[in-house]
């Protein structure tokens, strides 16, 4: 009787240690689905977002002041608005021509270190054509 | 009296039990990893398609601005809209791309290879404020694997 109990007590240490060891392995298998769901999550809502922002700066004639009706702050050469997780910096530059203008910006969505997205927008104006 | 009722753990039970448990938070956790992969990489071939689709309108506009040179051009010695035309013509040809004109339609094609758009620019009148307008924009699949 005292040697059956000893040995499911020794059983008993075994199958916790196992346990933990699995629980151990498989926390850390949970934690990267997870942190992969969370980064899919971010990087089809940045798409959804960085797509309007082009949008609207495709049709707008005063990228500058849409930017700032959508929330976004000018830092140095760029325009950046915090949504969520990530980042959306756009950044604006023009080509001028004798005929007209090519208004360029680019819209990236940065999560962390890592650049989800980035959307190149151009839009021509034709000019007076002198 | 209530009688007192005996539960016994028979060696080996609680091995069964782990095992069922382990197994199973595995099977979960390989399911849970893999939705998550495929989620990630679905998400990335969509920022993928649209990036390239974007990149195809950049292209577009800027053909748009080599055609309106040489409308500007064209337009400087033209007494008329037949002439005019003509001379809109002569300088689609020089730019050396597949780009033509159809009556008064300027059609090009820009493409990466997986998809194109259809671009036809409709040419204003000789004299107009604005020389020419979007009339034709459509974006098709090349190919059938649209995810490239």
């Amino acid at each position: 009787m005292h040697n059956r109990s000893n040995a499911l007590l020794v059983e008993l240490l075994i199958v916790i240690m196992f346990f933990m060891l699995s629980s151990t392995i498989l926390l850390e298998v949970f934690g990267k689905a997870h942190g992969m769901s969370e980064k899919a999550e971010a990087m089809a809502d940045a798409v959804v977002e960085a797509q309007n922002t082009a949008d609207l700066l495709y049709l707008s004639d005063a990228p500058e002041e849409t930017l700032l009706e959508a929330g976004f702050a000018k830092e140095e050469d760029s325009w950046t608005r915090s949504v969520g997780t990530y980042l959306l910096e756009v950044t604006l530059h023009s080509e001028e021509s004798e005929t007209g203008t090519i208004y360029y910006s680019q819209v990236a969505a940065i999560l962390g270190d890592e650049t989800l997205v980035t959307l190149p927008v151009a839009r021509y104006e034709e000019g007076m054509g002198t | 009296m209530r009688k007192k009722s005996n539960i016994s753990l028979g060696p080996g039970a609680s091995s069964l039990i782990l095992i069922f448990v382990v197994l199973s938070l595995m099977t979960l956790g390989m399911l849970s990893l893999m939705t998550g992969k495929n989620d990630l990489t679905l998400s990335g071939r969509s920022a993928d398609v649209v990036e390239a689709v974007y990149a195809l309108n950049v292209q577009a506009e800027e053909t748009r601005s080599r055609i309106d040179r040489v409308l500007v051009e064209s337009a400087k010695d033209a007494t008329d809209q037949e002439a005019y035309l003509e001379a809109v013509a002569l300088g689609l040809e020089d730019l050396g791309e597949e780009i033509y004109l159809e009556d008064d339609l300027v059609c090009f094609t820009v493409s990466d290879g997986y998809r194109e758009i259809d671009c036809a620019l409709k040419v204003a009148s000789l004299g107009d404020s604005r020389r020419a307008s979007w009339e034709r924009y459509n974006l098709y699949a090349v190919t059938e694997d649209v995810w490239n």
